[in-house]
Parts: structure tokens; C-alpha cells; sequence
């Protein structure tokens, strides 16, 4: 059975039942289809995202089932491994959402430990540097620079 | 091993590497004043999470131009590429960036790569950064905790905490006092040396600091509360200066032969008769007890806490009464002097110099069995409820079924006395210490005959004691060395000198730290994963002139040492180190 998606920005994929099956909320509305034909709205994920998202479970369709973990217990295999680690962090923390939107445990589970090892073995300030956060020191000075709705200068 | 690349570059190959010669002039026109921020960003502010401050200082599409500074040659610039197409921007961009200067590349690559960085605890659900953090180890949150007001508030969040694997850190006892009673004089007073004690200056102050058990943090975060606890008792042991001690004085002039800690219980068995009891939070005597018509060479306490046994040369195994020390059995049976015994529930084994072990139920004072066998004294045994192994000076290990009394192996291949036994009932692994010099691992599930695994040799005297953790065993032996081994194999990881005389006992703490006692008259602490001396934590000055360490006996937070001489030159006392540290 192949279905159709639509993505958020109205771009159209399709997809086997066998593949969407690991997402839930995927899953359930194929299943509620009236027809076969009609197109599933993945209102809440975009294109790029959707695509992604389509490609991993294709690569997946054949897993058994999934017992969720994290934490050293849980360990990624190859190929996730490489896949996740070519995305920048805009596109992780995309495919994050959708995975939460999707109900898709297992790309989540990879996902966030894929984030969590960006994280380990850093210093404050590299956190800092790569997740793009100032500290609180540099925060509280642009707020005193900033201007505020009171000295607009046009 | 899965850690991915910390670097932010970009890597859509449009950035030019470093050493890139700064080519012919073309002026771009450098609008890129950080400092200011006045040209109306609020075009730019977004309702979208992702829009930090951040965002607001360098936004693309503020123009840098607004203004009566409007620069033809630029506007004409950007108008003929906005006509372009996106592939030939890109075109456009790659040309214009292999000619532009580097600092000017340098600033572009500051105004794109926060873009490309996201705040990933700020943009996405509570949940899902929770879920995130979950991956990590203590360390690496107490990092998170750092980088903000608002990561903190995040890496507070106990629920990560309980998911910690490393589990250790849950497991201490609660914060103690140990400020009253022998504790308040301390240990340090003529003939004791403790290199790293606090001076008595500071006393006052680190006991006014234990009064509050439950801090702040313990408040808002008991989890994070007990991982920060875990690593401060850690950080006591091995580099801290040590905040309280205290001497126990009793079985003067006489040996200390066995001790044993069980919670706050401190049982002390000597060559006078005795046993003493001692509560270790108050640094006081609980009990004298006395009944023996020789000397106590053997003792344990239940599991339950509620029986002290001891075993005597005068023949007879006594089961007291924790609580009230009123003396409840005495159990006859041994035609020698009991020297070993183990426990397990209301079960208790002994074995005597009669060459025979007993199996007694202390709770009803009932004799169960007889294990016969050996041929000459038992001199260590241990049990797990259903096995019994004992070591003797007939050169053998034996493996017993304890239900039925029967003898099911045993293990030859010592070439002189078995003086030290450890067992390790889920993998059937017994390791066995003999005045041949060698340490020997047995699995008894092997086929008889072939039970032993590896054969430890190094040591060139009596191993005095063992303990065993995974596959890594340490010993420590009147050679005066410590071993490191790997059970597997029979190789010898590290051998820890420092020691100037026969080591008495040793205790392994946290993961990688071991205390030993020698009869030098010190006490050391060794990293075993580093094979290195740490420190020596207690130092007699009668040591190498009679006075000595007997044994060692160690709880999470606590150290208690055996200390006397056989010459009269040191006083007959345990002393008592405290490790401990309240909750932040």
C-alpha cells in the first residue's frame, strides 16, 4: 500500500505502509484513510524535515520491534549513526520536533543521544560556543545596550 | 566513542580555508560594526523561539545601510543579484569569497554560524531536552549547570538525576555528626601522625558546617543533591584534608584480633577475652563483652544487626545481643579453638582447629551439622547460604553443600598452608591465599579436577588479604607489596610498593581506591587504576619500632584502624577517620 504524504509547505511524497508504520500518528491516519488515494496532511512538518524523516524509516523498515532506552544502554547503529551526524543542528532539532509531532521513539531515542554526545566531555564555554547561547554575563549586557521600544532611533 | 565533532565550521565547502591569499581589492563595504545595534531591529524580532537575542544582534536582514549613507556601487550590486538565479548566487558567492579579504570573511563567518547553532534546551520541548540530558553523566551536567540561568534550571530538573547510571552515589549512608565523645579530642595527639588533617584551628568551623545535613540544593534537586554528595566523600578520601578523627582506647596491652563494622556498630575482639562494642557516630563504648575463658580470635555480626558471635580458643562460639549486649547462647560443640567463621541470615559456620567446620542457627542456638573432612586446622571459611568453603592447613580447599554436609570438591594444588579464602557465589569463583606464596582462582563448576583458573604468582610471602571486583583482584601480602591482578589470565596489572613491612590488611573503596595496614605503622591509600601511591593517611611514629597496624575495617565515609604493638610501644586502640560530607 503506498500512500501519499503532503508536508507542511505542501510538498508531496509517497511512502509504503510499511515504512510510515513506524510512526504512530503516521500509522493511525493511514489507517483512518477513507481511501488509499486520499492524502495524508503532515501539518506540522516541513518538506526537508518530511523527507528526511521518510528516508530513515525506509532504512528502518524492516526492524524488529523497538524497546526504548537511553543513556550508555543505548548504542546507534552505523548508519544512524553517520546519518544523524551530516545533519547540522538546525536540521536535528527539526527532525527532533517531527519525531515528537510523529511519535517516532526510535529516531527520537537516536536523536537526542546524537545531541547529548555533542554535549559530552565540554567545558561551559564550548557548550556555549557550540550551541550558540550567550552566558549570562553577555546577556545581561545586551540587555543595557539594546533598545527598547522607548529609544527607538527613527 | 560516538561523540560527534564539537567544531562549528561550515561545511557547504563555500568558506574559504585560512591560508587563502587575500586577493585584489574589491571593495565591499564593511558595515559589519558590531557595535551597533540601532538599526531597527525590531523588523527582525520574531515570535519564533529560535529568535534568541542572539538573533537580534546579527540579523541578515536588517540592511547595515539604512540611512542617508546609501552606497550606489553596493545598491547596484545587490540589485543585479537579487536578478540572479539561486545557483548562480551561489556561483556568485564562491567567486566573491575567494576575493575577499579574510578579515571580512572572518565577519561573515561570525554573522552566519549562529544560525547554524541552536540552543537545543531553549527551543524544544521540556521534555525532550530532559530526554536529552538523560544521556549524560554526572560530570558532564554539572558542565550543563554552567552554561546559563536558564540550562541550569534544566540540569536541576531531578527526574535526569535519578536516571544516572553511574548509581554509586545513591548508596551512602545518611550524613553523620561524629563530633561528640572520642571524636571531639580527635586522633591527633603524641605518636600519631595524620599528614592532612585539618588543624585544630579549623575544627570548629567544619563541625559547625555538618550541623546542616539537608542544604539548598538538596531542596530544590535530592538527586543532584546525592551525586554532588557521592563525588565530595570521594574527593575527601583520596585529596581532601581530613575533617574529624578519633581514638577508641580498650584491650590494653593486648592484640586486636578481629574487628568488624555493621552500620554504626564497631565490634572490636582481642586476645584479653573481650569483645568491646563501640558506636561510631557518638566515638563511644557501647558494651564490654565478657564471658570468654580465652582469648576471641573470630567474630561476625548478622546481616541483620540484631547478633554479635564470636568464636574462642577456649572452645565455644557466643551469640550476643546487639542491642543490649546480654550474652544469648553459647554454642559447644568444637574440641579446639574456633579461628573462622562466616554468616549468612540466622546460619552460622565455623571453623575450628579441631580440622571440622559447624553449622549452627544462632537465632535458636541449635547445631545443624558437622562438616568432616580436613585434615588438619580450617583456618578461613566463607559462605553464601547454600556453599561452604573453607581453606586449611592441610594444604586444600573445600567446596561443601551446606544442606546435606557433604564435601562436593576438593581443590588441591597449594604446595603449603591456605591461610586467606574469598568466594564469589554468583560466578562459583573462589580465590584462595597460601604461605606458599601463591593466590589461586578456582571455578568449582569446572570439571573436577581442572578447577582452577589461574594461578597468581608474584607475591614472595603470606597473602593477608584479598578482594575481588569484576575480573580485578587486589591483594596485599607481608612482602610488603600490593597486587593488581586480572583473574582471567593471572596477569599482574600493577604491584604498589611504599609499604617497609608485611602488609595486614586492605580495603577497597569506590572504584579505584585501596587502604592498607601494615605493620610499618601506617596507613596508605592507593589509586590502583593509576598504580600509584595517593597518600599515607596515618603514620605512627613507633612504627618500624613495634608499633603497628593490625587491620582495617571501612565503611563509604569511614576508616577504623586496629592499632597496638606486641612490645608495649604503642597503646592498644582502633582510631577512627571520618570522610564524610553532608548534602549540599
Amino acid at each position: 500500500m503506498v500512500y501519499t504524504l503532503i508536508s507542511s509547505d505542501g510538498e508531496e511524497f509517497r511512502a509504503d505502509g510499511h515504512s510510515i508504520k513506524q510512526s504512530k500518528v503516521l500509522g493511525l491516519a493511514a489507517k483512518n484513510l477513507e481511501s488509499a488515494d486520499t492524502p495524508i496532511q503532515v501539518e506540522k512538518v516541513k518538506g526537508d524535515t518530511m523527507r528526511r524523516v521518510l528516508e530513515w524509516c525506509e532504512n528502518h523498515r524492516d526492524d524488529g520491534p523497538y524497546v526504548s532506552k537511553c543513556g550508555p544502554a543505548l548504542r546507534l547503529p552505523h548508519w544512524d549513526f553517520r546519518w544523524l551526524k551530516d545533519l547540522d543542528n538546525q536540521q536535528l532539532f527539526d527532525l527532533i520536533t517531527a519525531t515528537n509531532d510523529l511519535q517516532m521513539r526510535q529516531l527520537m531515542d537516536y536523536s537526542c543521544k546524537t545531541v547529548a554526545n555533542m554535549a559530552k566531555g565540554k567545558n561551559p564555554e564550548q557548550l556555549r560556543q557550540i550551541f550558540g547561547i550567550m552566558s549570562d554575563e553577555e546577556e545581561a549586557e545586551l540587555a543595557l545596550h539594546e533598545p527598547g521600544p522607548s529609544n527607538a532611533t527613527h | 566513542m560516538w561523540s560527534r565533532n564539537g567544531d562549528v565550521h561550515m561545511d557547504d565547502g563555500s568558506m574559504t580555508p585560512e591560508d587563502q591569499e587575500p586577493a585584489t581589492e574589491m571593495e565591499l563595504d564593511d558595515n559589519s560594526d558590531e557595535g551597533s545595534y540601532s538599526n531597527g531591529s525590531t523588523s527582525s524580532f520574531s515570535a519564533d523561539k529560535l529568535s534568541t537575542p542572539l538573533q537580534m544582534k546579527l540579523d541578515l536582514s536588517a540592511s547595515p545601510t539604512r540611512g542617508s549613507d546609501i552606497n550606489p556601487r553596493v545598491e547596484h550590486l545587490v540589485t543585479l543579484f537579487k536578478d540572479l538565479s539561486t545557483a548562480e548566487q551561489m556561483d556568485a558567492f564562491t567567486r566573491l569569497l575567494t576575493v575577499s579579504d579574510m578579515s571580512n570573511l572572518r565577519q561573515l563567518r561570525a554573522i552566519i554560524e549562529p544560525h547554524f547553532q541552536r540552543d537545543f534546551l531553549s527551543c524544544l520541548p521540556v521534555e525532550i531536552g530532559m530526554k536529552i540530558l538523560q544521556n549524560l553523566h554526572g560530570c558532564d551536567l554539572m558542565k550543563v549547570a554552567q552554561v546559563s540561568k536558564n540550562w541550569k534550571l534544566m540540569s536541576e530538573i531531578d527526574t535526569i538525576w535519578k536516571c544516572l547510571s553511574d548509581e554509586d552515589f545513591l548508596k551512602h549512608p545518611e550524613p553523620t555528626d561524629r563530633t561528640t565523645g572520642a571524636w571531639a579530642a580527635t586522633a591527633m595527639t603524641a605518636g600519631i601522625t595524620i599528614p592532612d588533617h585539618v588543624p585544630h584551628c579549623a575544627l570548629d568551623v567544619q563541625r559547625f558546617m555538618k550541623q546542616n545535613k539537608y542544604g539548598a540544593i538538596y531542596t530544590r534537586a535530592p538527586d543532584k543533591s546525592k551525586y554532588l554528595r557521592a563525588e565530595k566523600i570521594e574527593r575527601n578520601w583520596y585529596l581532601n584534608s581530613i575533617i574529624g578523627s578519633a581514638i577508641l582506647r580498650g584491650h590494653e596491652d593486648h592484640v586486636i584480633t578481629c574487628m568488624q563494622i555493621h552500620n554504626d556498630l564497631l565490634v572490636t575482639g582481642s586476645d584479653d577475652n573481650t569483645l568491646k562494642v563501640w558506636n561510631i557516630d557518638t566515638g563511644s563504648m557501647k558494651f564490654n563483652l565478657s564471658g570468654h575463658t580465652g582469648g576471641v580470635w573470630t567474630s561476625q555480626i548478622s546481616t541483620c544487626g540484631k547478633y554479635i558471635i564470636s568464636g574462642s580458643t577456649d572452645r565455644t562460639v557466643k551469640v550476643w545481643d546487639a542491642v543490649t549486649g546480654a550474652l544469648l547462647q553459647t554454642l559447644q560443640g568444637h574440641t579446639s579453638t574456633v579461628r573462622c567463621m562466616a554468616m549468612y541470615g540466622p546460619l552460622l559456620v565455623t571453623g575450628s582447629r579441631d580440622t571440622t567446620l559447624r553449622i549452627w542457627n544462632v537465632e535458636h542456638g541449635t547445631h545443624l551439622r558437622t562438616l568432616m573432612g580436613h585434615h588438619a586446622a580450617v583456618r578461613c571459611v566463607q559462605f553464601d547460604g547454600r556453599i561452604v568453603v573453607s581453606g586449611g592447613y592441610d594444604f586444600t580447599v573445600k567446596v561443601w553443600d551446606a544442606d546435606r554436609g557433604l564435601c562436593i570438591r576438593t581443590l588441591t594444588g597449594h604446595n603449603n598452608r591456605v591461610y586467606s579464602l574469598l568466594f564469589e557465589s554468583e560466578r562459583s569463583i573462589v580465590c584462595s591465599g597460601s604461605l606458599d606464596t601463591t593466590i589461586r582462582v578456582w571455578d568449582f563448576t569446572r570439571p573436577e579436577g581442572q578447577e582452577c583458573v589461574s594461578l597468581l604468582q608474584g607475591h614472595t610471602s603470606l597473602t593477608s588479604g584479598m578482594q575481588l571486583r569484576g575480573n580485578i583482584l587486589v591483594s596485599c601480602n607481608a612482602d610488603s607489596h600490593v597486587r593488581v591482578w586480572d583473574i582471567r589470565d593471572g596477569a599482574c596489572i600493577h604491584i604498589l610498593t611504599g609499604h617497609r613491612s608485611a602488609i595486614t590488611s586492605l580495603q577497597w573503596l569506590g572504584r579505584t581506591m585501596v587502604t592498607t595496614s601494615s605493620d610499618d605503622g601506617t596507613v596508605k591509600l592507593w589509586d590502583i587504576e593509576r598504580g600509584i601511591l595517593v597518600r599515607d593517611l596515618i603514620t605512627l611514629d613507633s612504627g618500624g619500632n613495634g608499633g603497628c597496624i593490625w587491620r582495617l575495617c571501612s565503611t563509604s565515609t569511614m576508616l577504623a584502624c586496629a592499632v597496638g604493638s606486641r612490645n608495649n610501644t604503642e597503646e592498644t586502640k582502633v582510631i577512627l577517620l571520618d570522610f564524610d560530607a553532608v548534602f549540599p
